[in-house]
């Protein structure tokens, strides 16, 4: 646990460094804070906004789009390109656990800053009641496309082992997957950011018993698509991760 | 990069960010009710969380004179429950009216139009909040101050720290 803790640190020392925890801060305040109606109606009216409902994925979208494979590349593709994996797997640190340090270095603090600056504008803000349950739900629109962001760059991370292909593999694979995803219809069109709205909206309608109105919208489908999505490819594109590193992969 | 420093960079960032968020904010945005009061009805309307900025009110009637109240939470709740009015401002008597006012804190607030003649009227209400919100200015500006009060308060804390013991006369060397 000791030798787990001191690779974290050192992780988020490398990863971590000036300026990136600031422009993560500068884009989650911006982000959460920055809708351009002052005045909010009615708290009804923060339930059923759509600026609201997407705490992670409004008009800085492109920014953390761009910075989670830039964090993954300088954490995972940078090291596997150079020494440092060589040199970190020749001290008795186990394969998994480099992994995992790299995976929760660059998904905790982004989740962290994000949901606090929420959270933070939520309970203040918006004056919602702390025992809110909505909130708290709402991050799960942010926590799920980020899971699917970091996989995915965890798994070209493997393919292309270098800082900058990695970092362009991502931008390229996720761009082009959402402006093609204008052609095709539901429920797959749901499968990414357009998911994230599919699953507030859900949750508000859940937590404010509209669950019909909501179906007047969309159908169970999308529902599935949206919320299994994220999940399932997380999972297996992780696992693909976890077993070609583990087990697979000669680092001379 | 020293640790204090890092600090500052942070609270600097976070000043810098409220403060942009704070402009994007601060355009007007107007807010309006175009409605007919029957005669003797009182009717609330803009109720709602506003942000402690500033308030152009815009009144115009068809010419009968009606009763204007601004109420905050406390106003609202006692009109709901018992009907009195508990206004933070007051417009009596009045067909046309432009006033600015600052709302004082972040909370609910509303709009009260009482019409105390026997005769309809139609009433055009405009709202227009505008300039920055000064809580977020606030926080702004005190993460600012801090994030610059940082660095050099550390740096100066080393120096006396270092004159201190640099003044400290050396016992083994006078022995």
């Amino acid at each position: 646990m000791k030798r787990f803790t001191r690779l974290l640190i050192m992780e988020t020392e490398n990863v971590w460094r000036f300026p990136t925890l600031e422009i993560m801060i500068a884009i989650g305040i911006i982000n959460a804070l920055r809708q351009p109606n002052p005045l909010l109606p009615t708290i009804e009216y923060f339930r059923t906004a759509q600026y609201v409902a997407n705490p992670g994925w409004g008009t800085s979208t492109f920014f953390l789009i761009f910075l989670i494979p830039v964090l993954v590349a300088r954490s995972f593709a940078k090291g596997l390109s150079g020494t440092e994996t060589r040199v970190m797997l020749s001290y008795p640190i186990k394969r998994w656990e480099t992994l995992l340090s790299k995976l929760l270095i660059v998904l905790l603090p982004t989740l962290a800053i994000f949901s606090t600056v929420f959270l933070l504008s939520a309970f203040y803000l918006f004056q919602l009641p702390t025992l809110n349950p909505l909130p708290y739900s709402l991050l799960l629109s942010l926590l799920l496309p980020m899971l699917f962001l970091t996989a995915l760059s965890f798994s070209l991370s493997l393919i292309a082992k270098d800082e900058l292909k990695t970092v362009l593999f991502s931008l390229f694979i996720i761009l082009s997957l959402e402006s093609s995803l204008d052609y095709v219809g539901a429920p797959y069109k749901y499968i990414f950011i357009r998911g994230s709205t599919v699953i507030s909206q859900y949750l508000h309608a859940t937590f404010n018993g509209r669950l019909d109105n909501f179906f007047q919208n969309y159908t169970t489908a999308d529902v599935q698509v949206a919320f299994g999505f994220p999940i399932i490819t997380t999972i297996i594109l992780l696992m693909i991760v976890f077993l070609y590193f583990q087990y697979k992969l000669d680092i001379d | 990069m020293k640790k204090t420093n890092r600090l500052a960079a942070s609270l600097l960032t976070i000043g810098i960010s409220i403060i942009l968020v704070s402009l994007i904010r601060a355009n007007p945005n107007k807010q309006g009710v175009d409605l007919q009061l029957e005669s003797y009805e009182s009717r609330i309307s803009n109720e709602g969380l506003w942000a402690p900025q500033k308030v152009w009110l815009q009144l115009t009637t068809d010419g009968q004179k009606i009763n204007l109240y601004v109420l905050d939470q406390n106003g609202i709740t006692q009109w709901k429950e018992h009907q009195t009015i508990a206004p933070i401002l007051t417009f009596e008597n009045v067909s046309q009216t432009s006033y600015k006012f600052s709302i004082p804190t972040r909370n609910n607030y509303a709009i009260l139009m009482e019409n105390p003649t026997n005769t309809n009227v139609r009433v055009n209400l405009t709202l227009t909040f505008y300039d920055l919100e000064t809580d977020l200015a606030t926080v702004a500006a005190l993460s600012f101050i801090i994030g610059i009060i940082i660095p050099p308060t550390y740096h100066i804390k080393k120096l006396l720290e270092k004159k201190n013991k640099s003044t400290k006369p050396n016992i083994l060397e006078s022995k």
